[in-house]
């Protein structure tokens, strides 16, 4: 029990100072560190890897909002509001660059704002297809792999090679692989893997350096196995969304016996869903592994899939309901919602939808109605 | 006889346009709903009627009918917080009809994201609920100043795959001769559109701007057809007529106005009174402005680049640079921006937008909020203390100059 410990407590560590793990790493190894930005920064972060440097996840955090009022009005999503809050403020300074990818409408201006309030720090734009699975679009994104690649290495001040770019993929293939082995043992254990405990765990990795966040994966896993299956006497649940945060809601779960057994998170399994396959041409193996990636209210998709998945995650993971973590103000995921709603009530999942903000005043009427969810799932 | 005035022409105009489309569906002819800035020539070229659900949406707040609409797709689960037309349209869809008329029932979909990415989410749910399949055409936002040559490729690639499944979805071969007529005509067009914007230069100025929202839907549903070429040509010389007599839409012009964004639909009266109780004329708008899409006819390269240029598909330089542009082609006294709860495309920008303008033109600008088709986004007292406080930052400034003199 006290190595599982230990080892969840490092990733503990690093999720709540990704600061100082950035800080630690640019001191040891003399690198570069990139922000990226959420979504679907993916590809990036393998060229960010090739590069020499550290690609550090940016999703905003906990903070009082003040000089983003400046340039964000009121009805912007928290995160983007943390994220200009952070830039602002000096938070971000360790880092070299940003990767800004085409997630929304609200990121279609942050990296204008990033650039206007601090044009010393490039900001990369990454933009990706909508005609995802057509030719034009798998080589329009190889290209633009190929551009954003030639903007970071001129940051490393280092060329990214083929051979460089290729190991880092198989670097990346390596820990998405771990996570998902991961994902699936932590239902065995949900005593110790609690919903606060997986998100560390999930979280640690947009900040640790992947080769690291691996090697303690391995060992989690080894040790997971080593110890005997738990009977979760406690209902499980799906959770959807972008976040579970604030972190108060993740030990409300706990307190009502509500187990995490899969997720369809943005910050979380959208990351981990699919590796990049097998080839020779490292710019087309990224391309192509966006075309195949499906589940993301910000990645185009005519046919609605995302109720099919999370129902899939319930079945194969013996859910009893899921639970919509709606970020305020997150209008790719508020288009999404009514589907899942239907899809979901069609196959009598029970549902409950919350509304999240990261910077909440009060988390009181959530805890109610995490409550309410509970007691309905023991009735059933 | 006494001459037909574009005001009263765009009503007529329009109100055929809808009424042949529901007929012409009726007799078979395949509808597209399309999103306000795709390049309808390929659709004109097939034969296919084009309705815009956002003109429709428009239309159904100017017609005091938004709150219904909405009301039914948030009973859905549709949250307040997503774009009002979007709302306005699915919850028509699911209604039937509206006190804006009904619009025939599309046989495919064609969302171009140039505008946003909101029309991208909205679309995906048209293809889903009505059953009809959606072509998709991506216009890559551009963080450069230039639009690059990746970009270009991959519209150009996706416009030469939307002309295979036109072919697939009609069982006729892509018309060329007819694409390349509309392609001249929305050129025609757009090139008379400009020409008859470009008279909001004029002092004092011979039109009243927020005319040009409602001209704006013909420019929308008939680009790349004679009959808006031959509107605009009415407008262009109507217009061109007031210019030449020095006749002005206001007696004593006060203020020259630039409008940033789409204006409030349900309530045209405040933006209307805000103004001409002032003697404020608008001369201008970066809305109407995204229209003027001029490109080499036959070339799709320049017709990618065209309809990818329209300033909310661009970098901070590009919206500035473009502001700054109309700013001094209509030699503005003060700049609107229009916060709108539907368009955070737009928004999150405009704060930073609106002191960068000032910082670099000396133009007094301000902030108002509200929304395109929600009135309850919409204080119009707060409204009007805003854009009055603009008109005494603008009289500061005159009188700053004119004692510096």
């Amino acid at each position: 029990m006290d190595t599982i410990k230990q080892i969840l407590s490092q990733f503990e560590y690093a999720a709540h100072h990704p600061g100082q793990v950035v800080r630690e790493w640019k001191k040891e190894t003399g690198c570069k560190a990139i922000g990226c930005l959420p979504i679907h920064s993916s590809g990036a972060e393998e060229l960010i890897h090739a590069a020499g440097m550290l690609p550090v996840g940016l999703w905003g955090g906990q903070t009082t909002i003040s000089k983003a009022s400046e340039y964000l009005q009121a009805f912007c999503c928290s995160i983007m509001k943390a994220v200009m809050e952070f830039a602002l403020q000096g938070v971000y300074k360790n880092l070299d660059g940003y990767i800004s990818p085409n997630t929304c409408d609200t990121m279609r201006c942050i990296p204008l704002l990033l650039r206007e309030t601090n044009p010393e720090v490039p900001v990369i734009g990454l933009v990706l297809p909508d005609n995802r699975k057509i030719n034009p679009g798998i080589e329009y994104l190889a290209e633009e792999f190929k551009a954003v690649g030639a903007s970071l290495s001129e940051i490393a001040g280092k060329e990214i090679t083929d051979e460089a770019l290729q190991n880092s993929i198989a670097v990346f293939n390596q820990h998405k692989t771990l996570m998902h082995q991961f994902l699936i043992l932590a239902n065995d254990h949900l005593d110790i893997i609690t919903p606060y405990y997986r998100h560390m765990v999930v979280k640690s990795s947009f900040f640790m350096p992947r080769e690291k966040h691996s090697q303690l994966l391995n060992e989690l896993i080894t040790a997971l196995q080593a110890k005997p299956v738990h009977q979760w006497s406690g209902k499980k649940v799906v959770v959807t969304g972008i976040m579970m945060e604030p972190y108060s809601i993740l030990n409300m779960l706990s307190d009502f016996n509500l187990a995490v057994v899969g997720d369809d998170l943005a910050q979380g399994s959208r990351q981990f869903r699919n590796l990049v396959a097998e080839g020779d041409e490292p710019y087309m193996r990224l391309a192509q592994r966006f075309a195949d990636f499906e589940g993301c209210a910000t990645v185009h998709d005519p046919v609605k899939l995302r109720g099919t998945i999370i129902k899939d995650l319930v079945k194969e993971n013996k859910a009893d309901g899921v639970i919509v973590m709606m970020m305020k103000f997150c209008d790719p995921e508020e288009y999404d919602y009514p589907y899942i709603k239907t899809d979901l009530e069609e196959s009598h999942i029970p549902l409950l939808h919350v509304e999240i903000e990261q910077q909440m005043d009060s988390v009181e009427q959530i805890r109610t109605r995490l409550q309410a969810f509970s007691e309905m799932l023991k009735d059933k | 006889m006494t001459k037909v005035l574009a005001k009263d022409a765009v009503k007529t105009i329009q109100a055929e346009y809808y009424a042949n489309a529901l007929e012409a569906k009726e007799r078979g002819q395949l509808v597209a709903w399309v999103t306000s800035i795709a390049p309808r020539e390929f659709l004109e070229a097939m034969d296919i009627i084009t309705i815009y659900p956002e003109n429709h949406a428009a239309a159904i707040a100017a017609k005091k009918n938004s709150m219904e609409m909405m009301a039914i797709a948030e009973s859905m689960g549709y949250s307040t917080d997503i774009c009002s037309y979007a709302r306005t349209n699915l919850g028509y869809v699911e209604a039937g009809d509206c006190a804006a008329g009904k619009l025939p029932v599309p046989d495919l979909l064609v969302c171009c994201n140039n505008i946003c990415n909101t029309v991208t989410k909205w679309y995906e749910i048209l293809s889903r609920r009505l059953n009809v399949p959606l072509i998709m055409i991506d216009m890559p936002f551009s963080h450069e100043n230039e639009i690059n040559d990746r970009a270009i490729d991959y519209m150009v690639g996706q416009f030469k795959h939307m002309i295979s499944q036109l072919e697939q979805i009609t069982g006729k071969p892509f018309n060329y001769e007819r694409f390349q007529e509309s392609m001249e005509l929305s050129n025609q067009a757009s090139l008379l559109w400009k020409e008859a914007a470009d008279f909001g230069s004029m002092h004092p100025c011979p039109f009243n701007g927020i005319d040009f929202f409602n001209y704006m839907a013909l420019i929308v549903c008939m680009r790349g057809n004679e009959k808006a070429v031959e509107f605009f040509t009415l407008l262009r010389d109507e217009i061109a007529e007031k210019a030449a007599r020095g006749e002005g839409y206001l007696e004593n012009e006060k203020y020259r106005i630039l409008w940033d964004g789409i204006p409030f639909w349900f309530n045209l009266r405040a933006m209307f009174r805000s103004l001409k109780n002032y003697d404020a004329c608008m001369v201008g708008s970066t809305y109407p402005d995204n229209w003027v899409l001029p490109y080499d006819v036959n070339d799709l390269r320049s017709m990618a680049k065209a309809y990818t240029s329209i300033f909310i598909n661009r970098n901070f330089d590009y919206r500035v640079k473009n502001m700054m542009r109309l700013i001094d082609k209509y030699d503005v006294d003060g700049v609107i921006f229009h916060s709108n709860r539907s368009c955070k495309a737009q928004d999150f920008a405009q704060y930073a937008m609106s002191r960068k303008i000032t910082e670099l033109t000396g133009v007094p600008t301000v902030v108002v909020d509200g929304d395109q088709n929600d009135p309850r986004a919409f204080s119009e007292a707060q409204y009007e203390t805003r854009v009055q406080a603009l008109y005494e930052m603008i009289d500061q400034r005159k009188a700053a100059a004119s004692a510096g003199r």
